[in-house]
C-alpha cells in the first residue's frame, strides 16, 4: 500500500512538472504571441482608418475646393485683356493720389506665360520718388486697392543724394489668360 | 540471565516515514495537476478569443484597405487631380500674398530709436521666407546699438546679420554713422 502511495505521489509530481513545461508554457506563449499580434493588427487598422478618413475628407472636399477656386478666379483675378492699360492707369492714378513722382520709364512690364498653369503672370517694375510717408502710402494703396491679384516680390527704398527717397517695387500680377 | 531478541524486520527511515511525505506529495501533486489543467484551459480560451479578435480585425482592415484603394483610384481621376493642382496653386498664391510691405515697414519703424533713421529698405522672397535688407543711419553709435538690440529682441525678425558699417549711407548724411543689415522676416507667424 505504501509503495503504491509513494509511486502515485512521485508520478503526480512528475506529471505536474511535465504538464507545466510541455503544455502550460507553450499555451501561455501562444496566447502572448497572439496578443502581441493583436496589438500589431490593431495598430495597422488604426493607421488604415486614419488614411481612409483623410482620403474621404479629400473626396468630400473636392466639390467645395472647385467652388473656392472658381470663386477666387471670378472675384480676385482680372482678365489679361487690357491689363497693360488698366495697370498703367492704376499706377499713375495712385502716384497722383499719394503725391509721389514717377520718373521717365518708371513703369516696366515683363510678361510671362506660365505654361500649364492656371494663370498668366505679368511682372511690374515701378520706380517712384518722394517723401518716405508718401512712398509708403503709394505702396500700401497699390497693395490694397487694386482689383488685380498681385504679389510684391521685391521692394527697395533708397535715399538719393538730393535727400529724396526712391522706391523700386517689383510685383507680379496674376491674370486669367 | 535474560536474553531479549528483537524479531522486528528492519525498515529504512524512507520506508518508515513514507506515508508522512507521500500522502501530502500526492495531495499537492493532484491539486497542482488540477490547477495546471485549469490554467491550460483558461490560457487556451484566451488564445482562441484573441485569435478570433485578430481575424475580425484583419477582415475589417482588409475592407478598409479595399476602401482606400477605391478612394485613391477615385482621387487619381484626371478631373479630381486637376482640382487639387488648381487648389494647390491658388493656395500658394494666397500664401505669397500674406506678406505685406506696409506691415513690414510699420514693424521696422517701431524698432527705430529716436536718433536713428531708416534710409534703405529692401525685401525679397527668394522662396518662402522674406529676406529684409535694411540700411540705417544714426547720430551716434548708441543709436545704432539700440536699433540692433531692438531687432534682435523683435520676435518677427530672425537671423539678423550685420553686413557692414555703411560708408555710403554715412556719406549721404555727414556726421552720422550707418549700418547695413539683413534679417529674415517671419511676419504674422511670429509669436
Amino acid at each position: 500500500m505504501t509503495k503504491i502511495i509513494k509511486r502515485v505521489a512521485l508520478s503526480l509530481a512528475l506529471l505536474d512538472v511535465v504538464a507545466y513545461f510541455a503544455v502550460l508554457r507553450p499555451v501561455q506563449n501562444m496566447w502572448q504571441a497572439s496578443a502581441e499580434r493583436f496589438d500589431t493588427v490593431r495598430l495597422e487598422g488604426l493607421k488604415e482608418e486614419a488614411r481612409v478618413s483623410r482620403l474621404k475628407w479629400y473626396t468630400d472636399e473636392v466639390p467645395d475646393m472647385q467652388k473656392d477656386v472658381d470663386g477666387f478666379l471670378d472675384n480676385e483675378v482680372q482678365p489679361k485683356k487690357k491689363s497693360f492699360s488698366r495697370i498703367t492707369r492704376l499706377v499713375i492714378g495712385l502716384a497722383d493720389k499719394t503725391g509721389v513722382s514717377l520718373p521717365p520709364a518708371a513703369i516696366g512690364y515683363q510678361t510671362d506665360q506660365q505654361h500649364g498653369q492656371l494663370l498668366d503672370r505679368m511682372g511690374l517694375m515701378v520706380t517712384a520718388k518722394g517723401p518716405f510717408k508718401n512712398l509708403l502710402e503709394f505702396a500700401h494703396e497699390l497693395e490694397t486697392t487694386s482689383d488685380d491679384f498681385l504679389v510684391f516680390r521685391n521692394v527697395r527704398l533708397d535715399a538719393g543724394e538730393s535727400g529724396d527717397l526712391t522706391l523700386q517695387l517689383a510685383a507680379d500680377f496674376y491674370l486669367t489668360p | 540471565m535474560k536474553i531479549s531478541v528483537n524479531l522486528a524486520t528492519y525498515t529504512s527511515p524512507g520506508e518508515r516515514y513514507a506515508l508522512a511525505w507521500a500522502l501530502p506529495l500526492a495531495l499537492f501533486g493532484a491539486l497542482g495537476l488540477v490547477f495546471l489543467m485549469r490554467s491550460v484551459v483558461y490560457n487556451f480560451n484566451q488564445y482562441q478569443k484573441v485569435q478570433r479578435n485578430i481575424d475580425a480585425l484583419a477582415s475589417k482592415n482588409k475592407a478598409m484597405s479595399d476602401m482606400e484603394t477605391s478612394l485613391r483610384k477615385d482621387l487619381d481621376r484626371p478631373a479630381q487631380k486637376a482640382v487639387f493642382q488648381k487648389a494647390h496653386y491658388v493656395n500658394g498664391l494666397i500664401d505669397d500674398r500674406q506678406f505685406s510691405l506696409t506691415e513690414l515697414t510699420r514693424r521696422v519703424s517701431k524698432l527705430m530709436p529716436a536718433s536713428a533713421r531708416l534710409i534703405s529698405l529692401g525685401a525679397s522672397r527668394p522662396k518662402t521666407d522674406v529676406l529684409v535688407r535694411l540700411s540705417v543711419v544714426a547720430r551716434d553709435e548708441e543709436g545704432l546699438e539700440a536699433f540692433i538690440e531692438n531687432m534682435e529682441e523683435a520676435p518677427e525678425f530672425t537671423d539678423l546679420n550685420i553686413a557692414n558699417q555703411s560708408q555710403a549711407a554715412a556719406k549721404l548724411m555727414p556726421g552720422m554713422v550707418g549700418i547695413l543689415c539683413t534679417a529674415r522676416y517671419l511676419g504674422s507667424e511670429a509669436k
